[in-house]
């Protein structure tokens, strides 16, 4: 093992460590916690065997098996910045609905 | 027939009191949606016999109409007319918007400066809302001589139909969206618009058309 691996591992088992405490205080549901720490295995066992990555690039015709890694990286990254847009829409469209429907109550009194 | 008027309003303090002033006599109603002013525009009308609902936050326009909506539905409102707060528009033209919902004639009347007059608007400004009309046509199939003017009515029955989303400017589009899809009639009467200083620093900027078009072609795709 060189040393970029073992930098890379250790920062993963923490990241790893860390969510698992935050499933443990209730700041994150079971399903989020199973797919991030199951993401962030296989990116540790990708870091200590990169033949793998290798392999599977060569298959699908990549030369590099970083190159593989940084192309899916930035479609993954794509796809959870649209995963948070949808969702930040979605709060702001609940909030603009109990906003209105709040005024509209409070009117409905003769209040303002 | 009920006849109420919707105004939003945002940081209207130096213009609010003008403007209700101008349209109390010519409606049975009038509600200002304070859309989360940071002024003093509920206190400035409090004691003007009208209907004052405050938004905690800013939502945007079409947020702020959505409530007035609402709200006048719920008081058996028969008409509403939709005015903005900062003076742009004639009260006096109000009759010309509410009487084809009174005769029956149709369920939405819009407001065109386009055949009726404008004052001091800039050239950015008319570019613009031409191309708002090519956009209109292409996207919903409707075809106006004003795509986006907040001089509008509606009755009881359109207002039960039309359903939008957009919090911000782009509701107008979404509006006559609707009325293509649940086949309103509907008609262009000519009205007037006056641009002063206070309203083009006020108002839309032309860079909001941009943001326009891009939420509308996003619900599209949803």
């Amino acid at each position: 093992m060189n040393g970029a691996q073992i930098l890379l591992g250790s920062v993963i088992l923490f990241i790893i460590y860390k969510t698992f405490i935050s499933y443990k205080q209730n700041k994150l549901n079971i399903r989020f916690t199973f797919v991030w720490i199951i993401f962030w295995c296989l990116s540790l066992f990708i870091i200590i065997d990169q033949t793998i990555a290798i392999t599977v690039a060569n298959i699908i015709g990549i030369k590099r098996g970083s190159d593989l890694v940084i192309y899916l990286s930035i479609i993954i990254i794509y796809f959870l910045m649209y995963i948070v847009f949808v969702r930040l829409n979605d709060i702001e469209k609940k909030i603009t609905r109990k906003i209105r429907k709040d005024s509209i109550k409070k009117a409905l009194k003769n209040k303002f | 027939m009920k006849v109420f008027i919707i105004i939003p309003a945002y940081n209207e303090e130096k213009k609010i009191k003008n403007t209700i002033k101008s349209v109390k006599r010519l409606v049975d109603n009038v509600i200002v949606i304070d859309d989360g002013s940071s002024d003093d525009t509920s206190e400035k009308i409090k004691d003007m016999g009208c209907t004052v609902i405050k938004h905690n936050f800013n939502l945007g326009q079409g947020a702020a109409l959505l409530t007035g909506f609402e709200y006048a539905l719920k008081k058996n409102a028969d008409i509403v007319v939709t005015y903005d707060a900062d003076g742009q528009f004639k009260a006096s033209e109000i009759p010309l918007l509410t009487q084809p919902i009174i005769s029956g004639e149709v369920d939405v009347v819009l407001g065109s400066r386009f055949l009726g007059k404008t004052i001091n608007m800039s050239f950015t400004r008319y570019l613009i809302l031409k191309l708002g009309i090519i956009f209109t046509y292409l996207f919903s199939g409707i075809k106006l001589t004003d795509t986006h003017n907040g001089f509008r009515a509606f009755s009881k029955k359109s207002i039960n139909t039309i359903k939008f989303y957009q919090d911000n400017m782009a509701y107008a589009s979404e509006i006559l969206d609707q009325i293509k899809r649940n086949n309103l009639r509907f008609k262009e009467v000519p009205v007037t618009v006056k641009y002063t200083n206070y309203t083009k620093k006020k108002g839309q900027k032309d860079i909001n058309a941009m943001r326009i078009f891009f939420n509308l072609i996003v619900q599209k795709l949803d």
